[in-house]
């Protein structure tokens, strides 16, 4: 059997494109709820999707056919589209906050002069793009951009770890269980990555041990990220709620930027690279369920309703988005904890195609 | 299949074109951009003066320097006066590459956040930029000629920023550093005081400007003449006393030496040389210049339901660098001994002002040593009990230890 | 059709197809037989068709049989033919075809002789160290150039004929037990599909074996020298050489080939790796920064250092272009003397490098219609262009496009077209080989031939980017066993 994917490419895919769109604003959010404790809403909230992943490739490892094809022989055709249909509005959703986020860091910290959506927009062509491509494709991506992705995190990590005081994080849980809730409950929707692992299923060979190599990925992704929140707070600490673009502002301190310029720009520049193919992935995958359930014969219709869905958004939404995406975190958060991280947990629970069929056939 | 689609391309490729021969029209290039490299605020009249040095593009020949040129603006918020400044001089104020905040006496005696809080809300202006007070007007500062640099604030920086190989002696502090002092619960901050030092005999009055542009909204001037850069190239600049910040307000000072011991506590001290004066040797008193070669500290914060003590331990190696006497042994090769005396007295100099230090501090409640953090975050048993007294109920452990090098 | 025994019919009907003047219809006799030899005037040589032709049909008396007739000419290089059409292409490919009266097959004799190129060092690939020699026009000697690298049996050579009115003469080399099978099949089909008018060079040819008809990158690798050929055949490629071009075709391509100098692999494997990663970064450069450039100018000054700010500022003081208009003028200026200086001949090149890069360059930065950053810019971007001559046009249309996508949409433009380049790329396939091997799909085994040249000794395997029946290269536990 041809597969689309390699289990490296599958690692390569949580390293590359996982850890990026939590390293603009969620440090910030975190901060303002959980305070030092920022990091342990990221544990927590990492801690859940470590689960739910763990759940999906046992699913990978005995399954016999692809998401789809699971669904189909699990659920018969109604059920399966009822579950797509409930992925199809998560990934919709789960978008929306991201690609705000990186609009406006787009309006307000690259283009100071001349602040307007016209220049984030091209974007979309990019996601469009990628949607019309095959998952082999999203494979060979993460196969180039880990390494963008690293060398970004790692300059942005050796700018600024220089200026960080890690004590900044003590006590730990002084702001109480609650505020850590709050703040892993509100950030449920930067999380949730499991649930793109699903439509890996049947597309790679599962070896013996490959859930070793793909849980280590996972935990770059969880050091990457944890790091990040806990660099960020330990420069900051009590200002740390006000910066909004964690991003940007962590390595500016260094002595570095006052010889050279802003050089940790390249490193900014390479995370935003790799970023665009992180933000396309819900998009991506909201494609391949609409292929699904309306088999389209061209290849660039689902991708075009997809990426017309969320230019509307965010040209209509354009003035409210901030109001839209609030509501979102504050009431959609178990939607997101639901699709994103319990229904991956249930893939392990379901049963291969050949199993299903030889049961009907006894 | 394949040919529509780039024909398909080729149409997006023509749009792009087209944007790009027309785009430019809208586009606020660099020559309409004002690169301001420090900013000046004062107060006035209950509304905020900001002065923006602007380095001005004059050549095209890479020899000659850059020149500047200041602007003010008006309004009731720093904000105000910016856009206010942009407005009367056609220039577009870009605060990337604004570097240095002068505060003006006369804010200072208010709330400063008022005004610096601009700086840290936006994300146009880079936070790292160094934050400093000035003695008088800062906007006379900024405008003052020094042989330095043609550009004054640049000048200012380089005093600011000293690095390896200098003396320590400048509490050199950033926006973010001081917003994150002032946000904290101890709402505490500092940062450094500039005033101008005649180099020679004065022949223009101190601190006058020939390039300030008075208080007059908009106006604008250029101190590029050769005469009077002549006239002023005698200023220089010293920042070794520190201001002292609580809620924004400023509540006191360090002098030269109590600023120089504060950074003792900070980050790199190498190259700081202490003069040590007076110290008996051989039946007569000698002048020492010590310098640090290595540098140990900590501050510590012990809390236990008594007893609330602050650690404050220094030690320091140290190598002879000059002595006034003709005494030829090898006093001052790299690996002498320091003779005891000397070590006493320069152990002396430090314990007497890390004492006063930390007095200065509780007088003025300004927690320079961040003692009210370090009882949250490594005390937190002891924060509810001490959070609101911990001044009044404050003990201190100062040990200062100074070697010489191969001890 | 096939060949009578009578004589007339056959040069009756030949005459007819073979009209051209140029052609010669030489009537002999062959003992007691009527016999004609045809041939393309000036393309035989006429010394051995008098030697081993000629000379043998005086010899006969009487009638001779059909193995006496064709054993009699010394010729080493002679074929039967029966058929027409075989004799007509024979003609054209510039052999002479003797027809006697009586039989019903003509002899073919491989005597073609024409002025060759004499065989010297391509303008493409210089080298300080390694062999000079490079490809010519003619077929038989690239083959010849080749057979002398590789002298295995294994070595297959195989002959077509391609183009309805130039029926050039196309040969495929692979080396048998190396090559896919399916890939010198799939070439063979590819080959034998084409129906052109003529093919004037291996370009052509080209065209019609890449898999991607409009892309903007090549898909077929070429090279001017049998030793870079004789290399790429041992790691598994196909080599197409056409007769009248000195370029040899390899396929599968892969991108990485063009960062991949011969001289690599005669220096040191460190002098190698500095040179490939310099090649690689100024690729990067040539293709960036003017995009970059005018970007940062444009909307992203806080991305300049302030004192190189300050200088570009002092610089354009004046300049009545804005940023990107300036590049773009400039780079179109680079492109117009570029392509002058190859036009022209080469002593009046010299004038049009003069001219353009000191006078021209030097008075508009004077006169203050371009900026010295601007112009420094387009020159080291020119500069980097030509580490990688093979991707020079490719490099120089993509460099004009992200100008225009970055004057235009600044910075964050700039990454959606790089993302878009990179989409581009890496689902860029030929002959089930990605362009991008072995960055992506990653395959670590070769990454040390890429930007990093690994030692001899890592070389054991050839490369897994290209499909090959034998993976082995060579053996290292001999040499270490010797050591």
């Amino acid at each position: 059997m041809n597969y689309a994917l390699k289990t490296r490419q599958v690692c390569l895919f949580i390293i590359a494109f996982l850890p990026l769109s939590k390293l603009f604003v969620l440090p910030s959010v975190l901060a303002k709820i959980a305070n030092e404790d920022l990091w342990l809403c990221t544990v927590l909230s990492l801690l859940l999707d470590f689960i739910s992943l763990s759940a999906v490739l046992y699913a990978c490892k005995k399954a016999d056919t692809d998401f789809f094809g699971l669904l189909r022989a699990n659920f018969g055709k109604v059920g399966e589209v009822i579950v797509l249909v409930l992925f199809l509005i998560y990934f919709t959703f789960k978008a929306i906050n991201p690609l705000t986020e990186q609009n406006e860091y787009v309006k307000l910290t690259l283009y100071t002069l001349m602040p307007t959506l016209l220049y984030f927009l091209p974007f979309f062509i990019v996601c469009f793009y990628l949607c019309t491509k095959k998952l082999r494709i999203l494979g060979r991506a993460a196969d180039i951009m880990w390494l963008a992705t690293i060398i970004g995190v790692t300059i942005l990590f050796a700018m600024s770890i220089s200026n960080a005081d890690f004590s900044a994080i003590l006590p730990i849980g002084a702001r109480g269980f609650n505020a850590i809730i709050k703040g892993s409950y509100k950030s449920l929707n930067w999380f949730g990555d499991s649930a793109y692992l699903l439509f890996f299923i049947g597309n790679f060979k599962y070896k013996k041990r490959d859930y070793i190599k793909i849980l280590c990925s996972f935990l770059i992704h969880a050091v990457i990220v944890t790091s990040f929140v806990i660099i960020f707070y330990s420069i900051f600490t009590s200002i740390a709620y006000r910066q909004r673009f964690a991003l940007t502002e962590i390595s500016k301190y260094t002595v570095v930027i006052n010889n050279m310029g802003r050089f940790d720009y390249v490193g900014i520049m390479l995370i935003l690279l790799s970023n665009m193919f992180s933000l396309s992935l819900p998009l991506y995958f909201s494609c391949k369920i609409l292929n699904r359930l309306f088999n389209f014969k061209r290849v660039f219709i689902a991708p075009i309703i997809v990426v017309s869905i969320q230019v509307i958004i965010m040209v209509f939404l354009n003035e409210n988005i901030a109001g839209f995406i609030s509501i979102i975190q504050d009431y959609g958060g178990f939607y997101f904890l639901i699709v994103g991280n319990i229904l991956p947990v249930f893939s392990a629970l379901l049963k291969p195609k050949e199993k299903i069929y030889a049961n009907q056939a006894n | 299949m394949q040919i529509k689609r780039t024909k398909f391309l080729m149409l997006a490729l023509l749009l792009i074109a087209f944007m790009f021969f027309t785009s430019d029209l809208v586009l606020i290039d660099v020559e309409k951009t004002s690169i301001i490299t420090a900013v000046a605020i004062d107060m006035e009249d209950e509304e905020y003066i900001v002065t923006a040095q602007i380095a001005v593009p004059e050549a095209t020949d890479t020899n000659t320097e850059n020149q500047k040129a200041q602007i003010s603006g008006k309004g009731s918020t720093v904000g105000a006066a910016l856009k206010d400044l942009g407005d009367t001089s056609g220039w577009f104020p870009k605060l990337s590459f604004c570097n240095l905040i002068l505060i003006g006496e006369n804010l200072a005696k208010t709330n400063v956040m008022n005004a610096l809080d601009y700086f840290a809300k936006t994300l146009r202006v880079q936070d790292s930029a160094l934050v400093v007070m000035c003695e008088k007007s800062a906007k006379e500062i900024l405008a003052l000629a020094t042989p330095l640099d043609n550009i004054s604030s640049f000048a200012i920086q380089k005093i600011l920023l000293k690095t390896i190989g200098f003396n320590r002696d400048i509490a050199t502090t950033d926006i973010k550093t001081f917003c994150s002092g002032h946000y904290s619960d101890s709402a505490s901050a500092y940062m450094p005081v500039i005033k101008c030092i005649k180099a020679d005999e004065p022949n223009s009055e101190g601190g006058e400007s020939i390039s300030a542009s008075g208080s007059d909204k908009g106006s604008q001037s250029s101190s590029n003449s050769e005469s009077e850069k002549k006239e002023n190239s005698d200023n220089l600049f010293d920042a070794t006393t520190t201001a002292l910040f609580k809620n924004g307000y400023k509540v006191g000072e360090l002098d030269e030496n109590l600023s120089l011991v504060f950074n003792a506590f900070g980050g790199s001290f190498n190259g700081t040389t202490i003069p040590i004066d007076g110290v008996p040797f051989g039946g007569k008193t000698v002048n020492y210049l010590l310098t640090v070669i290595n540098k140990i500290s900590s501050v510590k914060l012990s809390a236990t339901e008594n007893d609330l003590t602050l650690k404050l331990n220094l030690t320091l190696y140290c190598k002879i660098a000059d002595v006034n006497t003709d005494y030829s042994d090898d006093s001052l090769s790299n690996n002498a001994p320091l003779p005891e005396p000397l070590i006493e007295k320069a152990e002396n100099f430090f314990t007497e002002y890390v004492n006063e230090l930390v007095e200065t501090s509780v007088q003025t409640e300004c927690d320079i040593f961040k003692i009210k953090e370090k009882l949250y975050r490594h005390n937190y048993k002891q924060y509810s009990r001490y959070k609101d007294n911990y001044f009044s109920a404050l003990k201190t452990d100062i040990n200062v230890n100074v070697y010489g090098q191969s001890q | 059709m096939k060949l009578t025994r009578t004589i007339d019919e056959n040069i009756t009907y030949l005459k007819k197809k073979l009209a051209s003047e140029d052609i010669t219809f030489l009537e002999l006799t062959v003992g007691a037989k009527d016999a004609v030899l045809i041939f393309v005037n000036d393309l035989i040589s006429k010394n051995e068709v008098g030697e081993l032709v000629l000379r043998p049909t005086t010899l006969f008396k009487g009638e001779p049989s059909e193995e006496e007739l064709f054993n009699a000419f010394l010729s080493p290089e002679k074929f039967k033919r029966y058929d027409h059409n075989e004799i007509i292409t024979d003609v054209l490919l510039c052999n002479a075809v003797l027809l006697t009266d009586g039989f019903d097959f003509a002899i073919s004799f491989g005597l073609k002789y024409f002025e060759k190129r004499a065989i010297a060092e391509p303008p493409t690939s210089t080298v300080l160290k390694g062999p000079r020699e490079g490809f010519v026009e003619s077929l038989p000697v690239n083959i010849s150039l080749i057979r002398r690298k590789l002298k295995t049996p294994d070595l297959r050579f195989e002959n077509l004929s391609v183009g309805k009115f130039s029926n050039t003469p196309v040969t495929l080399c692979y080396i048998d037990g190396i090559a896919d099978n399916e890939l010198v099949k799939k070439l063979r089909k590819k080959l034998s599909a084409i129906d052109i008018d003529a093919v004037l060079d291996a370009s052509y040819i080209s065209k019609f074996l890449g898999e991607h008809k409009t892309s903007i990158f090549k898909q077929v690798g070429n090279t001017e020298k049998p030793d870079i050929l004789a290399g790429k055949i041992l790691e598994g490629r196909v080599a197409i050489l056409v007769d009248g071009s000195p370029i040899a075709l390899t396929v599968p391509y892969l991108l990485i080939e063009d960062f991949q100098s011969p001289s690599d692999y005669y220096n040191s494997s460190y002098s190698a790796t500095v040179a490939r990663a310099i090649r690689f970064i100024s690729g990067i450069i040539s293709l960036f920064l003017p995009a970059l450039f005018v970007a940062a100018e444009l909307f992203h000054l806080q991305l300049i250092p302030l004192s190189f700010l300050l200088t570009i500022v002092n610089s354009i003081k004046g300049i009545p272009l804005s940023p990107s208009y300036e590049m773009f003028l400039t780079l179109l200026i680079f492109e117009i003397l570029n392509e002058a200086s190859v036009r022209m001949p080469r002593y009046v090149g010299m004038v049009v490098s003069i001219v353009g890069g000191l006078v021209l360059g030097e008075t508009a930065v004077t006169a203050g219609i371009i900026s010295a950053p601007t112009l420094m810019i387009v020159a080291l971007s020119g500069i980097c262009l030509y580490t990688v001559p093979e991707l020079e046009q490719t490099f120089s249309v993509l460099r004009l496009l992200f100008l225009i996508i970055a004057g235009s949409g600044g910075g964050y433009g700039l990454l959606v077209s790089i993302a878009m380049f990179i989409i581009y790329l890496i689902s860029f396939e030929n002959y089930s080989t990605p362009l991008c091997a072995p960055f992506s799909s990653l395959i670590k085994e070769d990454l040390k031939d890429t930007i990093y040249k690994g030692f001899i000794e890592e070389h054991e395997f050839r490369p897994k980017s290209i499909k090959s029946k034998n993976k082995k290269r060579m053996n290292i536990k001999k040499d270490k066993e010797i050591n």
